[in-house]
């Protein structure tokens, strides 16, 4: 009892235990098949459109299947304020790739998406203590360099067989997750959802 | 007899401690509200591994002593009892966790 607390480690079990229903490891794969999609061809940008509305069906998701089973609970800005670092360095990323132009990019981007999908997954990782994230932080960070010994000549086709490889993976994972949360956790009765009495 | 005149120092800051924050179970709920801005009655029994009754005992006794704020809503039709620490609450946890650390800090190695 006399001990401090550890509320860093409070914080990561809250978040890792919203992250057991695999949603989001879905969502991300459909959001790199996506981005596979307009890689290859930018003609269908239309279908980056799809990604907000894949977040907004992850949330109603979560309303239908998730809370019912493990309860609610609403992120403080506090915690928001971690994820800076990943939008920043996002935005460099995408300012280096303007610096050093296609002819690079046709060159190394494989890598350079493997890097930089492997830079937020480290990030998610260590913010929300999904360990699985570090696996797959590795696996993006690999796969940069099997496209490129694989590669073709065009590099975007390059690029978006890299994501259509990964993305199913993920989006696997996330499925498994997925059924091992419903068997797992049952759905309360109305009564446990209401507990406090006068 | 422990005479009065004394500073509160060393294990004597021992009777000042929180006893509504200083129960093991209240202390769990507490920290689980604090890290989170709001949560579901659901949520902390998850988290804390308490039975409904002893939850809603534990949760009775921070609102009296207003460290919580709770709110009953309905989502799709179902009552959810939804919680978040009050500022008190906020305050009184950050002290206590301070006092704790003090304390810890005095005992003898």
């Amino acid at each position: 009892m006399l001990s401090t607390i550890n509320l860093d480690k409070i914080e990561k079990k809250t978040f890792r235990g919203f992250s057991l229903d695999g949603l989001e490891y879905i969502y991300v794969g459909l959001v790199l098949t996506l981005t596979g999609l307009f890689i290859y061809e930018h003609r269908l940008i239309w279908g980056l459109a799809l990604i907000p509305l894949f977040y907004w069906l992850m949330g109603y998701l979560r309303v239908k299947y998730t809370y019912p089973r493990i309860g609610y609970a609403k992120l403080p800005p506090k915690t928001k304020e971690k994820l800076q670092p990943a939008v920043i360095g996002t935005l460099i990323a995408i300012i280096i790739l303007l610096i050093l132009g296609t002819k690079w990019m046709a060159a190394y981007f494989p890598i350079y998406l493997g890097c930089f999908f492997a830079a937020i997954s480290a990030v998610h990782a260590r913010i929300h203590g999904d360990r699985l994230w570090y696996i797959f932080a590795g696996i993006f960070f690999v796969s940069g360099f099997i496209t490129m010994a694989l590669s073709s000549e065009n590099p975007n086709l390059n690029a978006a067989v890299q994501l259509w490889c990964l993305a199913p993976l993920l989006i696997i994972t996330g499925l498994v997750r997925f059924i091992r949360f419903l068997r797992k956790y049952s759905i309360q009765s109305g009564g446990e959802l209401n507990g406090v009495e006068g | 007899m422990v005479s009065k005149d004394k500073d509160k120092d060393g294990l004597h800051q021992i009777n000042d401690i929180d006893r509504i924050i200083h129960e093991p179970a209240r202390l769990m709920i507490l920290a689980y509200l604090y890290v989170v801005e709001s949560a579901d009655f659901l949520f902390l029994m998850r988290q804390t591994g308490l039975t409904r009754g002893n939850l809603s005992s534990h949760l009775s006794k921070l609102e009296t002593a207003e460290y919580i704020q709770i709110k009953k809503e309905f989502v799709d039709k179902i009552p959810r009892t939804l919680l978040r620490l009050s500022k008190m609450g906020r305050k009184a946890f950050q002290e206590y966790r301070k006092n704790m650390k003090d304390l810890l800090d005095e005992l003898p190695k």
